[in-house]
Formats: C-alpha cells, structure tokens, sequence
C-alpha cells in the first residue's frame, strides 16, 4: 500500500536537494533515530540591476542608469532526509566541494541528535573533518527560538474540522515563556524562560519510540509512516473500552462523555478469551496506539504547563512531523484535559529546531554577527504535507527529502511602532486559507498572470541568451506551487494575497529576474519627471481647496499605473496613454471610500501634523507627479516628511536605490523639496521589505527608530498592495491616510464598488487603550 | 476458615414464609436482607456480601430457603462458576453493620460473565427476597435493564466515586489487621518491604483508583473530594496489550509472565540514546528513555521473550500512571497518594514501582501508600450506601462496634480543628465512644449520633481506654505489628489490651 514510498535504494534529486553546495560553508547535521537533517550556509550570487546616477553625464537621456551587477547574499539551507541515507548524502557532498579535503581542513562540523555519536566517525572519515557534538536538547531550543522570532505563521493551531485547518500565528516578538514538548523516542518537557534560561522539568518514556515499538510488534507496518497511514484508516473503538462501553452511555455525574476512552486496548484483553484475536485490524490497533500515546502526552503536557504555569505548547519532534492525525489528537487531549483554555500549539518546521540549532553553535563559535534576521525563501522550501491528499506519504513532492531555506535580510525589522494593537495587528485584509471564495479567485489570477510575468522577464534581459529559457522554468515552477497551494492552502502559512505575489518575485529572483521591471520603471520615471515642472506649476495655481482635491486625485491617478494589475497593463499598453488619460478614468466623486472632505477640514483646523511617513508605491506617475506634490505641499505646511519605499524590487513598485536618485532630480526642479532635503525635513527612508504588499510587523530598524524620533504623526499608506490587500483594517495610533485606485474588477465589487473605483479613507488617530498607556 | 462457617453449622429451619425476609436488622427502617454492595467495572464485578453471624435461633428457623441457600452458597465456596473467586484472604469478620454482627465477604467475577451472574440470581429466586439490589460502577448504569428484564430487580445506583471513598474509609477502620501500608527501601528490591501506615488521620490525600481505566480524586474531606484526572491508560490497557503482545489470556498470566521478563532489551534506555548519564538533564543511563523503544529494529524484536513484552507493558502503564499521578499531587498540593483498584492485586512488581517512583521522582516529598483491599472500596461503600442512603433514619450509633472503630475516634478528633476544645471531648468521651463520629457528625454510616441504650449492648465494651488517648495527637503511633497482632475475634478483652499497648507506644 505505501511500499511506492520505500525504494530499496534511491536517487538523490540533488540538482534540486543540495543546492548551492558549491558555495556552502559551515555545516550542521543533526542526526535523529530516523530523519537526519543537514543545514549549511552557501553564498548566493545573483544578478541585479543597480541604478546610478553619472552627474558629468547631465545631458544624458536617462534620469539614471541601470547596470546588471552581481549581489551576493547570505542562505542557510536545511535539508532532511532519512538517516538510512546518510552515507549516500556523506558522499554526495564530498565529492560536490570542489575542494574537498583541502577545503575541509581544519574545518567542523557541528553535530547533534541522538545518532550523533553514532555517525561521529562516519562523518570525519568521509568528509575529513572534526565532529563536534552539541546537546540536543540546547540546539533544539536554540533552534526553536530562532524559528518563533525570525518565521512569521512558523507557528500554529491545528483544528482537523475548523476553516482554516492550520490556524497560524503570525509573528510575536515577546516568545517567553513557553513549554516545549519535544516527542522523539521517548518525551521531554522543556520550560523555556529566555535565550539562555531553560529547564527540563519533565518527560515520560511513552514517546514516538513505544508507538512505533509497540507497533512494529502489534501490526504489520514496516516504518513510522506507514504505522500512522494505518492509524488515519483505523477505528480505536473495537480496541478500546469507551466510557459508554462501561456505562452503557456518559459518565455524567463527572460529566465524562460516552465516547471517552476509558482504558485503551481493554477489549483487546476480553475477546481472547473466544479465542478470536485475529479479530483485531492493524488499523484499528494503530489508531488506539496513536491516541492512547497522545492523550497521555497531551495529560503530561498539560500537567507541567498548569504546575509551572505556562500557557503556550509547542510539540515538535519526529512523533509529530506534520501529521495531522497526530496533531489533531494532541489538540483534542490539550483542549480536553485544559477545558479549552490551552491550545496545542504546532510548528512549521519543527523538524529542523536541532538542526538550526546546531547552526547557530557553529554560527556563534565563528563569531558571525547573529543579529542578522532571517526571512524564509518559500521558492526553495517545501511547504508542510497535505492532510488532504491521502495522508503524508500521498504527497506529489518527495516524501523523503524535505528543505528549508532561509535568506538573510540585511537589517533587523521591527514592529511600527505607531500601530494600534501590534499583538493583534495582522497585515492582510483576507485570509485566503479561510476564504475560499476569494482563494479560487486570486489563485486562478495569478495562474492567468503568470504569462504576462514571463514575457515582462524575458523583455527585460534582451542581451540574455537563456532568459526565455529560465523565463520557462519559471513558470513551471510557480505554476506547481501555485497548484500545491491549492490542494493544501496551509501549507506555507497564512495564503494571503501578499504571500502569492512575494513567492512570485522570489521565483523571479531565484532565476535572475531580480528586477524585470527596471527599464520599464527607469522609463516612466523620466517621463514623470520631465512632467513635475508643469504639474507643480498647475498646483500653484490653484486655491487651496482646489489644490488639495487636485493632489488627492494626483495621487490617485499616479497610482492608476500599477504593473501588477492586468486590467490596468492592457491600457498602459496603448498607445498614448498618460497621467491625463489616467486621471480621467479615475471615479468622480464621490468616491467609494471617501473621506476627502474630513481630511481637507483635519488640514485646515488642526495644528499641522509634525511628520508624516509615507508608504509609496509605484514608480513613474505615481511617485513623481502624485506623491512628491502632496509631500511638497505638507513641508510647505511645516510637516516633515519620510517616503518610505521598497528596499529590493517588487513589479514596478520605486525601490530605496532609485528614490535616492529620483529625489535629487526632483530637488532640482521644486525649491521647497530642495531646501526641504538639505535641512533633513525630507527624507528618504527604505521599509526593509520587498513585497508590493506591507507588513507592518517587520520594517526596517532605522525607519522605526526615526518615525519615533521625528514623533511622527501622520501614516499615508498609498496603493492597493498597500492599503487594500494590506492594512486595510490596520489601525494606528495616529492619523491615517489610505489611499489607492482600486483596479481589480472582482476586488472592487467585492468592496461594494467597480472597477477604477477610489478609496480615500482618512482615519483619525485611536486612542491608545488605558491598559497600554498605564 | 474463620468464624463465617461456624453458623453454617447450626441447623435451618425451612420457612416458606412468602415475607421477603425475615432475617431483620434491629431496625425495620434498613433493607431486608440478603445485603449486597456490587461494584460493576468495565472488566471486574466485585461484589461485598455480609454474612449475619448473629443469627438466633430463631430466625435461623424463619429464615427463608432462598435466603439460606444463598448464604450458604457463598459463604460454603471460594469459587463459582468459571470465573467467580471469594478473596478470602480478604474477608472481613466480627463486623457490626446495621445493628447486625456478621462477615463481610469478597468476592469478584469478571464483568463480561454479567449476564450468568443474572441467571443465576434468577435461578436462585433473588427477587423473592428483596426489590432491588445496590450497585456501583458503570455496569449499575449499563445494565440496568437487564436486572429489571430478567430478574425483576431494581438497581439502586450509588455513585463511584462515593462509594470508592466510604469503602476506604470504612474498611481502613473497621479492619482488624492493617489495612493500609507502604513500601520502605524501595531503591532496593531485595531489601524492599511493606510497612504498616497509620491511616486514620487521612486528609488530604489522593486516590489513584487502577481499574480497566484510571481515576484520581482529590479528597479533603469526606464530603470535599473532586476527581481531578484519570488516564486510559491502566490495567484494561496492561492485559490487553499483553494479550495481543504474548497470547495470554489473564491478568494473573500477564502478571506471572511479567514478574519472569527482563524489560530492558525492550525498552530504551538513557543511555541507549547517550551512551551514558544524561548529565545535563541529571538523567540516569539506566531510565528508560523510551518504552518499548529497542522494538523499533526487527532483530531487537526477535529477541524479546513474551515474558520480556510483558515485563515492558507492566513497567510501561505503571510508570506513566506514577508520573501521572506525582503531577496531580503536585497540582493538588496533597503529598499523600494511595493506590487501589484491582491492577495491583497480586502485583507486587507495580507497586514498588509505584513507591520507588513517586519517592525517586518527588525527592521524597510524596508517599505512595497501598490497601489490603485493593479493589473491593467501591462495592463496600456501596453496601455502606445501601444501608444508609435508602432509609435515611438508620441509628448507626451501634456500628461503631470493634475494636478498630476507636482508631477512627481517635483519629477524627485530633484531626479535626472544629472541635478545639479538648476538654469538652473528653467529658463526652463515652458518647463519642458510642456514636464515635459524633465528634464531628461526619460519620458515613449513620445518620443518627446520639448514643443509645440499645446500641450499647453491641459494642465491646472497652470505653474507659480511649479517654487519655483524645488527648495527645498522634501520626504514626501504631506500630504496625501491635495492630497486625490483634485478634480478628474481636473480642472485648483482646481489644482493651491493644488499646492500652497502643496507649504506651503513645505515651
């Protein structure tokens, strides 16, 4: 039945498994009974695009130039196989590093896990270097801190019968104190206070050791996997004596339910006596085993949390590994036994915990700078396993090898600090693990798009001889992905429009089209630059009413020329069509969201605001013609104000690089933006993020620190990705302007409008709860 | 076999007098007899039977026939059917219970034998001597029916864990020989032994209660107690396992083959995974990391003998209802937990490891104790419930009748903060004596604490002793063997004699 899964021998997919091999340094291996887990740190080179400015070259046609330069970043890459293929793996990369055993010397390798001094001297031999042993249970906290911290939705509920099935957590930047239920062989119970601060303060030897043990001895399954794939098929209730076997119905006087089991297995013990053993199905057996080990796991778990009084749960271990039979019974017996008040919680990729662990040992030893955070490259990345296609091994990818890539990011991100509820604070507007609806739609968007993407890639790179050729990979690859999401929505977090447009440009990225949208958006710069001079003198004309609705509406227009819109591509496409054009396709008012009239009386009788960030979108139209005249009229004010854009690229949205250059062209056309420039009132600032979308969770560390410093006091979120898919319900501690065209037809009816329609929502300052300020 | 046989001696006269009963208590207001506590589990029926040794002459002649053929039936075999067994290690003898004296028999069949054991009731006319029976345990709920269809009787239905606590209570202080004990040395199985414990100030403490399941209750009091968790996994899971695990068949096989199994090629150990001390962790090589956990490997499956798998399952269920019950005690802050339920009869192996692991593990805060009966709790505080639950005017005075009924006196008034003053006691000594839970009205047996004329005569007249005793507090004043020593006769003299050691140990 499952034997597909099992070849004797296998072939390593390695062009796909161990990538980057080449430029890998510093391994770790964390080596468990049955999976082993590999990470290693490689050197990515890509490709990129860089702008820069030639000020000799003032004549030239171009508001900057754009070279293809090589970037390198940082990867860490995990890899998990089973351990009976560790000598396999051994060899593949000894013989992958180019310069093998000089390249080794002198090196270690970090290593943990149970099988760890079991494989010591397989290792050294093999790749020729020190082994150095780390504990286990250190690197799996270690490694589990490091995942809560730095993975947004690494953890989660899992609900077998609730929309979503995987309830995911978003990120919380306060981890402690937790309880971690580490079930591998045998179980042991790890109260984490801090970084460092941790105890062991129980454990029990019914593990994944004695289901697996005493399932290899009662049924006839030949591995882990297959003892659960039973289990899901099986029915504990001819196996075990259920409170209504005893009573003939619930146990109501202490309220337990009928179908509780009351002693696992005891019908196994009765019907000896007719001589009828036989009679007991593997399935049936396998599934009274799993639950019996998880209820008393889920018990134990919950006595500790309620002696040392702790309220999350992680379980993780090889026990676990994503199986939702599994997770659903420990959620039923946390929820039993807690009446609900603790939830089970999952993670992601607990399966790598030591491995990372061990990592960042071997990481601290060498003295790399640790505050490094680290975002997950969902392109390289296998997602959790499909409860739905027939259990775990039932899955399209391998069932054997399992990766995880990280990318470094270059700087910390912090939560913004002028959230309301930064606990509660989720970026995206629709939940599409939940909305179904709304899934069918976005996913088939982006299956429809996916073409136009590929055609933008390959336009980009002409001088490429094989861009068609990785265009074509592309969209195979994003394609699967997109198809996987649909059968398992869950399996790489929340699905959020956000996360289907990020893993687009990692694919993108993956392949070298780290920026096809450089020359287009390099082109409609110039165009709106060489347009400002008119337009800000337009502006001037007008009377002040006039002129704040003339900005709104610049604003509006400019964000009409969005590349991740397809409806709008296709009028961008035509011939002629320009900011005037655009403005007159614009909603008349009123607007579907509009807000227009409280924001222009906000303006007028209330003392200006003091420093307003603003969260741009677009290249071209939109931030030249629409954003820098309205930040030209609030510094005018005494506003000050932060742009804040993309630090790497997304569709055609302006990045960091390109601001940098564009402002000063701007400065050479507006006096006010000049001075305001030159005496710090206006600054340009990079969000830390790469998405078309905005999660206010994570923004770069120095934009935090000065919308604190500059007490900043007004948030224009412009654009759809933005303002609509993200943040639409974000509320703030200060005013706050959304703006943005909405140029989805299917979205804006959704929003009770249509297509082009606007939204100008103009939301004052909340209150900050008594609880915060006290 | 003790006293319960000497009446079967005296002749009978046949009666067919169409009165249900007319072997009656002092009272009228208590059931007619025969008395029977029933505890029906979801594997073992265990049944209490009190058998009246004061039987007059006179009744003896108007006995019914039915009744004397079901007294005789029980009290004349130690087994019935296939599968009935009487404990008569266990029974209980001189024992004043509704006014009556007589013998508390045990005995257990399996559940699954329920419908045979209603046969045979009907077989036996039951139903022309009383109306209901009393039982306790999921099975009073399950087959209900079944009595009503088949033998015309009604169900009385005590509650489980009701009954689980009157019987503790009662049979710890009603029993003449120790009841209740501990293992000493229990790192050490050569030099382990049991050790009498003085349970008569008992509160607070927790009832791990091993049945086919398992149930834990928190008792503070007679009437404070809360089941405060359980586990599936308990002596059910032990034979049922070992069933399909080695082919046997019985608890007692499972058990016979445990006690010759070595579990540590089954298991895996600490130092299996770490090649030693898990130091960190302070954990031993030789803790059993993972239960079971060698099995994972087909030839470490070859080698285990079914003896080794039984050994493993033992040592498996036991432990975790140990660590179970340790986390419970910790949660309840209670430090005393007493282990009963069928799973521990004839298992010496699960009860050291029981001790051991809660002294281990607890550091030696927590004391695991044990009673002699077991498994038979529920089905006594069932005939206690019976007795008192369905005729609410019983005046139990009288059933505070030997010897170890002054433990209990004594006990509660030490224990108890509500009754400060001493002296007030002491000047009621002979009425505490008499309705000795008069002391606090708290007595489970009678509803009615005044003293009477009539209740006087029953009692073995020993009053004088206790009176300094009240006095002076006392834990673990009884060494075990002075009790263990005391005639199970309960005669008065024997009983003065203990009362007055026990008052030099004290003094």
């Amino acid at each position: 039945m499952t034997a597909k899964s099992y070849a004797r021998s296998i072939e390593l997919p390695t062009e796909t498994l161990f990538r980057n091999l080449k430029n890998a340094k510093q391994f770790a291996i964390d080596i468990g009974g049955s999976l082993a887990k590999l990470a290693y740190c490689s050197t990515i080179q890509r490709r990129t695009s860089m702008v820069f400015d030639e000020p000799e070259q003032d004549s030239s046609e171009h508001v900057y130039n754009i070279s293809e330069t090589e970037e390198s970043i940082l990867r860490l890459h995990f890899i998990k196989f089973e351990t009976k293929y560790i000598e396999t793996c051994l060899d593949f990369i000894k013989i992958n590093l180019i310069e093998s055993t000089e390249f080794m010397k002198d090196k270690y390798i970090k290593a943990t896990g149970g099988g760890a001094h079991k494989y010591t001297d397989l290792i050294s031999s093999k790749l020729g270097v020190q082994v150095d042993k780390e504990d286990e249970m250190e690197c799996l906290i270690t490694g589990c801190n490091f995942l809560l911290k730095n993975i947004p939705d690494e953890a989660f509920i899992y609900q077998r019968h609730g929309n979503p099935e995987y309830k995911f957590q978003g990120v919380n930047h306060n981890i402690f104190p937790y309880l971690l239920v580490n079930i591998g062989s045998g179980v042991s119970l790890i109260k984490v206070e801090s970084e460092n601060k941790y105890e062991r303060i129980g454990g029990t030897s019914t593990g994944g050791g004695t289901f697996w043990g005493l399932g290899s001895l009662l049924t006839k399954a030949k591995s882990f996997d297959e003892l659960v794939e039973l289990a899901e098929q099986g029915d504990h209730r001819s196996v075990d004596m259920l409170v209504k076997d005893i009573y003939g119905g619930a146990y109501a006087t202490i309220g337990l339910p009928g179908d509780i089991i009351a002693s696992s297995f005891a019908k196994a013990a009765r019907s000896t006596k007719d001589k009828n053993k036989s009679n007991f199905k593997d399935e049936d057996v396998a599934k009274s085993l799993l639950l019996s080990i998880s209820n008393d796991i889920g018990q134990i778990a919950y006595l500790q949390a309620k002696i040392h009084n702790l309220k999350k749960i992680y379980f993780g271990g090889y026990f676990i590994r994503g199986h939702p039979m599994t997770m659903h019974t420990i959620t039923y017996a946390i929820n039993f036994w807690s009446k609900g008040e603790i939830q089970a919680l999952f993670l992601r990729h607990e399966g790598y915990l030591g491995a990372i662990g061990a990592f960042l040992k071997g990481a601290n030893d060498s003295k790399d700078d640790q505050s490094f955070v680290w975002g997950e490259h969902f392109a390289g990345s296998s997602g959790l396993a499909s409860p739905k296609c027939s259990g775990f091994l039932g899955k399209t990818r391998s069932s054997t090898f399992d990766m995880l890539e990280l990318n470094r990011l270059d700087k910390p991100l912090l939560p913004c600090p002028l959230l309301l509820d930064a606990q509660n604070y989720l970026p995206d507007t629709v939940d599409l693990t939940q909305d179904e609806e709304a899934r069918e739609y976005w996913l088939q968007c982006f299956t429809n798009g996916v073409d136009k993407t590929r055609q933008q890639a390959i336009k980009s790179q002409p001088q490429s001889s094989d861009a068609e050729k990785r265009a074509e990979k592309f969209v195979i690859r994003y394609l699967d992905r997109l198809k996987v999401l649909k059968e398992n929505p869950c399996c790489y977090g929340s699905l959020t429009v956000r996360s289907l447009l990020d893993t687009s440009s990692q694919y993108l990225s993956e392949l070298h089209f780290t920026d096809p949208y450089s020359q287009q958006k390099q082109f409609e710069n110039e165009q709106a630059v060489k347009l400002l001079s008119s337009h800000l003198r337009e502006l001037e004309k007008l009377e002040w009413p006039d002129r704040q609705l003339e900005l709104a509406q610049g604003i509006l227009a400019g964000n009409m020329f969005d590349w991740g819109a397809k409806e709008v591509c296709k009028l961008m496409e035509s011939p002629g069509f320009g900011f005037k054009e655009a403005r007159s396709r614009l909603q008349a008012r009123p607007w579907l969201f509009d807000d227009f009239d409280e924001w222009c009386i906000r303006l007028k009788t209330q003392p200006v605001h003091k420093c307003a960030v603003i969260f741009c979108d677009n290249s071209g139209a939109d931030i030249i013609l629409g954003i820098f005249p309205l930040a030209q009229e609030l510094l005018a004010n005494g506003t000050k104000v932060i742009l804040c854009v993309n630090s790497r690229p997304a569709l055609n949205d302006v990045i960091f690089s390109e601001l940098l250059i564009l402002v000063k062209k701007v400065a050479a056309i507006s006096s006010e933006i000049n001075s305001a420039l030159n005496e710090g009132r206006l600054q340009v600032m990079e969000n830390g993020q790469g998405s078309p979308c905005l999660d206010l969770r994570l923004i770069d560390n120095d934009l935090v620190n000065m919308m604190v410093k500059e007490k900043a006091d007004l948030i224009i979120l412009e654009g759809m990705g933005r303002a609509v898919h993200t943040n639409f319900h974000a509320r703030f501690t200060c005013d706050v302007l959304k703006v943005a065209v909405i140029k989805n037809k299917w979205l804006a009816n959704r929003l009770g409008g249509d297509m082009f329609n606007v939204m100008f929502k103009f939301e004052k300052a909340r209150q900050v709860s008594l609880v915060t300020k006290q | 076999m003790a006293a319960s046989n000497e009446n079967l001696q005296n002749g009978y006269h046949e009666d067919n007098s169409s009165n249900r009963s007319n072997i009656s208590p002092d009272r009228d207001d208590l059931p007619s007899m025969p008395w029977f506590g029933m505890d029906i589990g979801g594997t073992l029926t265990k049944l209490v039977y009190f058998e009246p040794t004061d039987i007059s002459d006179i009744e003896e002649q108007e006995e019914v026939e039915t009744l004397k053929t079901i007294r005789k039936y029980l009290t004349g075999n130690v087994a019935y059917g296939s599968t009935g067994i009487r404990d008569v290690h266990l029974e209980m003898v001189a024992q004043s219970i509704g006014g009556r004296q007589g013998t508390l028999h045990f005995i257990r069949f399996p559940t699954s034998n329920m419908m045979t054991f209603i046969e045979m009731a009907k077989a036996k006319n039951f139903s022309s001597l009383a109306s209901a029976i009393c039982a306790t345990g999921g099975g009073a709920y399950k087959f209900e029916d079944d009595f009503k269809k088949y033998v015309d009787l009604d169900l009385h239905k005590y509650d489980e864990l009701e009954c689980l606590l009157k019987g503790i209570h009662y049979i710890d202080r009603y029993n003449s020989s120790s009841e209740c004990y501990y293992w000493k040395y229990t790192d050490n199985i050569q030099q382990c032994e049991k050790v009498p414990f003085d349970f008569r100030d008992p509160y607070p403490y927790l009832v791990v209660n091993i049945g086919s399941g398992v149930s834990i209750l928190a008792v503070r009091s007679p009437t404070d107690y809360r089941r405060v968790s359980g586990t599936s996994l308990g002596g059910g899971t032990f034979v049922g396992l070992c069933c399909l695990l080695t082919g046997c068949e019985t608890f007692e096989e499972a058990i016979r083959l445990a006690s010759e199994g070595d579990s540590t090629g089954v298991d895996k150990s600490v130092s299996d995974i770490y090649g030693g001390d898990y130091d960190k962790f302070n954990l031993k090589g030789s803790t059993v990391a993972s239960s079971f956990g060698q099995m994972v490997t087909p030839e470490k499956c070859q080698t285990a003998s079914r003896a080794d798998l039984a050994k493993a399952t033992l040592v498996t269920i036991t432990n975790n209802i140990g660590s179970i019950a340790r986390m419970c005690a910790v949660t309840e802050k209670i430090e005393r937990v007493v282990f009963v339920g069928n799973f521990l009869r004839v298992n010496t192996i699960s009860m050291k490891l029981l001790a051991h692991a809660m002294e281990y593990w607890s550091k030696g805060a927590l004391k695991a104790l044990f009673l002699e009966h077991e498994g038979y709790f529920g089905a006594t505080g069932c005939l206690m419930e019976y007795l008192r639950l369905g005729h609410p005017h019983i005046n139990d005075a009288n059933n505070s009748t030997n010897h170890s009924s002054h433990k209990y006196n004594h006990t509660k008034t030490s224990e108890h903060g509500d009754n400060l003053n001493n002296g007030e006691i002491l000047h009621n000594s002979e009425q505490s004596l008499n309705g000795e839970h008069s002391v606090n009205g708290e007595h489970p047996y009678g509803g009615d604490h005044s003293p009477n004329a009539e209740s006087s005569q029953n009692i073995h007249t020993s009053e004088p002793v206790k009176l300094n005793r009240i006095e002076t507090k006392s834990d673990n004043i009884i060494n075990g063997k002075n009790v263990s020593d005391i005639s199970t006769k309960g005669e008065s003299s024997k009983v003065a004699e203990d009362h007055y050691h026990i008052n030099g140990t004290e003094g």
